[in-house]
């Protein structure tokens, strides 16, 4: 197994009184989809701010790419990819003009923002819709295209928060053929989602409920764990944990 | 309904106040723009920077110096020996205006005749140099009373005195003019503003779908939404008044029920404006500029900071159609003249045809967006 | 590290090319000051509606109420014989000073008896009231001399003509006349003093209330968190927001300049080099102020009524655009020290009426540039590139 990239340990975060993250551990090997599913509120964004270091945890350690989130989150910033759950893009931007700003941002050079540029406009369909405003996109284009910009410095790990919400199932499995093909150009990628469906597809995921991690495994191993069968649908397994997290 | 509407009200609150900080916009902003206009324009020249040159150097031409100074309005900041050194001091601003006092001064009034002195002034504020001039004119003008009675060896008797009966404000307190202006001004501000930021701000939040797609009548959430604002640009009139009367001395000398029943139909009008820039706003930057164009020309074109008489007269017909300057006159003279609906009915009316015509005609089109 | 504020900078121009209204306001509002301030709007009191109410019917009143009549700043309105009413011409706004000839007036004259004449303004406008009743003194002020030197001169001839001629000449009497020179404005035109004025407040508004918004919607649209989670830096984000809305202040400068000079001929006396860096310096300090409210406010709806409270208040009313700083309380004089916009509209207004050149503005304008390094400094300490 190559080494973990995202290595969390005990992170929590508090926001004042209130918890939202409860130390929760858990690791990412390179390459892998870890899936982290939860009700809303569990505590799944707050997560995936911190490991992108745009939000300071209370305490606890998490390493991304190496590097400390609570030290080194310049660095970080330099290695990873995010989509935030509802607006990467620029709604009175183009699509051209909003690739272009993302990879002005990355200071990718001419030539690579403009093969870059290419690859994003045809893997999200948007050849042809350059200089439609990402406002007159219906959900599934903008989804992707905000996965583009998103990528578009070829980021070895990305972060994406409820990235198929409001999506139509369609656009939903293409987007997750998406993923794969990354994931299979060894990308490390860290999704959350509230989709059983979809978190099917990961590698390995954890069910987060109330801040604190309450499952943690492949859907095969939690399937098996939680609801006594490999048959068994994910919804099962989830309420399961759910009950068996709020009688403990 | 009332339940409903109630419901909105109170989110509207929370979310208003949730963040404490907006209580300095909303109350103390009113009052520090009321201290600000009352004390800061100041229209009553005092003070001003004289530089005198005394080239005579007689007991007259001191006494004529002196004249200006005992007159209470102008203060030597400089006694230059020459007159080209005035020159700096005018440029640089260090004097607002200078005295030079030739080498036959004297000499020409023991003989009886006129005597110049030339005076230079800083016309750059024209506004401040022609009271300037009045004042040195009457500076000038009592100075030669003196001399002439000197010149008699008596009073001619026969004076003919000019006495000023100041009413409405006899201290000439430049606060009475402006405290009403403030008084419009903030309540056309706050109502406004928050109205259409309130309601747009829903709608680039996408939370307006929530409210669409629930029971609720486009009235409740009309009613729902301008409600809150209404008290509290209520509430702001309330304060600037209080705050008017005890710190600048503002009178009230109408009828305080007519004033707010005045108030709240004003409200009707600005309410309407709100609600109508939020129907043409997709985001709050575009409902604040649009806020924004009609607040300014609005306040310059109501008379109430600066007087409409002067303006030209197309301008002034113009003005007639401001809903901001019915209410300024209002305002002020029910706070300074007693006026009240005998008085005042033209713009009472105009007042009301205004806010009715804006609300409605703004809430239709409301209904019609949200369907 | 400088290389990102091209992107920056860029889709803020392009947010603002796309958003009709911020550009309408930013040239629309300037024309429409320049236009009001120029033709609409002026500080002159001319024409004031009066009335007069002559007890006496001599042809002295007479006299002294045609003389009124005939003098540019007023209008005669009415003419009474008696007080009754007077109370309410002056409730009802139709005539905004009274002057009362009380009977027997030209009889205590003529007898040289002290006598008065009563003025009734209404106060309300207290700078109307002041500026009419000085112009109403110095005519009767005039006057009265005029008939003391009739009075004298007549007592003069049958006093030398009783004492067989006198050695004085008769007739002639000792008076000051003031010469009066207006410099730099002798029309004492109002529009050369305010539209230099309205430079300094115009950008400063504009600059301040279309930045403000700048920051806080990246925050409250979330796009400021995906900004963030890439390693674009405090600064850059600061300068790449700041530059579209210089070139945009400079555009207005333009405008404003062009439109006062060309329009309305106001003198440009000085040279235009210097008025473009004292501006390009106030601008940035408006900018600054902006861009700061933005950034601490957080939500639009904060930051916008604070920078109307923060830019459009202390221009308009405590730097000296329209009212004299001089004429406040010491205590408030003390305060418009902080104000920017105080030190640049004695550059502007000395640029354009006293042919200022940078060896007069020297002082202002590193005041205004420390003014604007603080600003910008505290903007990019301050711009937090974390969410909490």
């Amino acid at each position: 197994m190559s080494e973990p990239n995202i290595v969390v340990r005990d992170l929590t975060k508090k926001f004042g009184s209130f918890t939202a993250v409860d130390r929760i551990s858990f690791e990412v090997p390179k390459g892998e989809i870890f899936g982290f599913l939860g009700p809303n509120g569990a505590g799944k964004s707050t997560t995936i701010r911190m490991l992108c270091g745009i939000l300071q945890p209370t305490s606890g350690e998490a390493r991304v790419g190496g590097f400390s989130v609570a030290t080194e989150s310049e660095e970080i910033k330099k290695i990873i990819g995010y989509m935030s759950q509802k607006f990467t893009l620029y709604n009175d931007l183009t699509v051209e003009e909003n690739i272009d700003f993302h990879g002005g941002i990355r200071r990718l050079p001419s030539a690579v923002l403009a093969e870059r540029k290419r690859w994003v406009l045809k893997m999200a369909g948007l050849v042809g819709r350059e200089r439609t405003l990402a406002r007159d996109l219906s959900g599934g284009w903008k989804q992707r295209l905000a996965l583009g910009c998103a990528i578009l410095h070829r980021p070895r790990i990305i972060f994406l928060d409820e990235p198929t919400a409001s999506v139509d199932p369609a656009s939903r499995r293409d987007f997750w053929d998406l993923i794969y093909e990354l994931a299979g150009e060894g990308t490390t990628t860290f999704v959350t989602s509230h989709y059983m469906d979809e978190v099917e597809r990961c590698h390995r995921l954890a069910i987060i409920y109330a801040g604190a991690i309450i499952a943690l495994g492949s859907p095969r191993e939690l399937k098996i764990r939680f609801a006594g069968a490999e048959s068994a649908s994910l919804e099962q397994v989830f309420v399961a944990a759910i009950r068996g997290a709020r009688t403990a | 309904m009332l339940s409903v509407i109630r419901t909105i009200l109170r989110k509207e609150f929370i979310q208003l106040l949730r963040d404490k900080r907006m209580i300095l916009p909303l109350f103390i902003a009113p009052v520090i723009q009321l201290i600000l206009f009352g004390f800061a324009v100041n229209t009553d020249i005092k003070n001003i920077t004289l530089a005198v040159v005394d080239e005579d150097r007689t007991a007259d031409s001191r006494a004529y110096i002196n004249a200006f100074v005992r007159s209470g309005y102008f203060e030597i900041k400089a006694e230059p020996e020459a007159e080209r050194d005035v020159d700096p001091l005018l440029a640089r601003g260090a004097v607002q205006a200078a005295i030079v006092v030739p080498a036959e001064f004297g000499r020409k009034i023991a003989g009886r005749e006129a005597a110049e002195a030339l005076v230079l002034l800083d016309g750059t504020d024209s506004n401040t140099a022609t009271i300037i001039q009045n004042y040195v004119e009457m500076v000038s003008s009592r100075f030669s009373e003196t001399l002439i009675v000197r010149a008699l060896g008596r009073s001619p008797g026969g004076f003919v005195s000019v006495e000023p009966r100041i009413w409405y404000n006899p201290e000439l307190k430049t606060a009475l003019w402006m405290v009403p202006g403030v008084i419009c001004m903030i309540l056309l501000v706050a109502t406004l503003v928050l109205t259409a930021m309130a309601i747009t701000r829903e709608r680039e939040m996408g939370t307006i779908e929530q409210l669409i797609v629930s029971p609720i009548k486009s009235y409740e959430l009309i009613l729902g939404k301008t409600l809150p604002f209404a008290i509290i640009g209520f509430c702001d009139v309330i304060l600037v008044m209080t705050f008017g009367r005890i710190i600048f001395d503002v009178p009230i000398r109408g009828s305080v029920p007519f004033l707010l029943a005045m108030s709240l139909v004003f409200i009707l009008t600005t309410l309407g404006v709100g609600l109508f820039i939020s129907t043409i706003s997709r985001t709050q930057s575009q409902a604040m500029m649009s806020a924004f164009s009609f607040i300014m020309p609005a306040i310059m074109l109501s008379g109430i900071f600066t007087s409409i008489d002067n303006m030209p007269m197309p301008v002034q017909y113009l003005t007639y159609l401001n809903p901001l300057r019915h209410f300024g006159k209002i305002v002020r003279e029910v706070l300074l003249k007693g006026n009240g609906p005998a008085e005042l009915w033209p713009d009472m009316f105009y007042l009301l045809a205004f806010g009715v015509a804006t609300f409605v005609l703004a809430s239709l089109r409301f209904h019609k967006r949200l369907e | 590290m400088i290389r990102r504020i091209g992107p920056l900078a860029r889709k803020e121009a392009i947010h603002i090319r796309r958003d009709p209204r911020s550009l309408f306001l930013a040239i629309g509002l300037p024309i429409f000051m320049i236009v009001l301030f120029g033709y609409a709007i002026t500080l002159d009191i001319k024409h004031v509606a009066i009335g007069v109410v002559d007890q006496d019917r001599t042809a002295l009143s007479r006299e002294f109420a045609a003389k009124l009549a005939a003098s540019a700043y007023f209008d005669l309105k009415l003419t009474l014989d008696s007080p009754a009413g007077v109370e309410k011409l002056l409730d009802e706004g139709r005539v905004k000073a009274v002057v009362v000839f009380p009977s027997g007036f030209a009889r205590d004259v003529a007898g040289r008896r002290d006598t008065s004449i009563q003025v009734l303004l209404d106060g309300s406008n207290n700078n109307t009231a002041l500026i009419a009743m000085g112009y109403i003194s110095r005519l009767f002020q005039k006057l009265a001399t005029d008939l003391l030197a009739e009075q004298a001169a007549r007592e003069g001839a049958a006093g030398s003509a009783a004492a067989g001629g006198g050695a004085v000449a008769p007739g002639s009497l000792p008076s000051v006349e003031p010469r009066i020179r207006v410099w730099y404005n002798p029309d004492l035109n109002s529009t050369d003093f305010i539209i230099p004025g309205l430079v300094a407040v115009v950008m400063m508004v504009m600059a301040g209330i279309l930045t403000s918004l700048a920051i806080a919607r990246e925050w409250e649209t979330g796009t400021m968190e995906q900004l963030i989670s890439s390693p674009v830096r405090a600064h850059e984000i600061v300068f790449g927001k700041l530059l579209p809305y210089f070139v945009l202040g400079l555009a207005q400068l333009a405008l404003v300049v062009g439109t006062g000079t060309l329009l309305f001929g106001v003198p440009l006396r000085g040279n235009l080099f210097s008025l473009l860096v004292a501006s390009s310096v106030f601008l940035l300090c408006g900018l600054g102020i902006g861009l700061f409210l933005s950034i601490v406010a957080r939500t639009q709806q904060l930051a916008f009524m604070l920078a109307i409270l923060l830019t459009l208040l202390p221009a308009f009313l405590l730097s000296g655009f329209m009212t004299p700083i001089s004429s406040m309380p010491r205590i408030i004089q003390a305060f418009t020290y902080l104000i920017p916009a105080r030190y640049f509209i004695i550059m502007v207004r000395g640029i354009f009426l006293k042919g200022f050149g940078f060896g007069d503005i020297w002082r202002e304008l590193l005041l205004l540039a420390a003014f604007a390094a603080i600003v910008l400094t505290g903007c990019v300490r301050r711009l937090k590139l974390r969410l909490d």
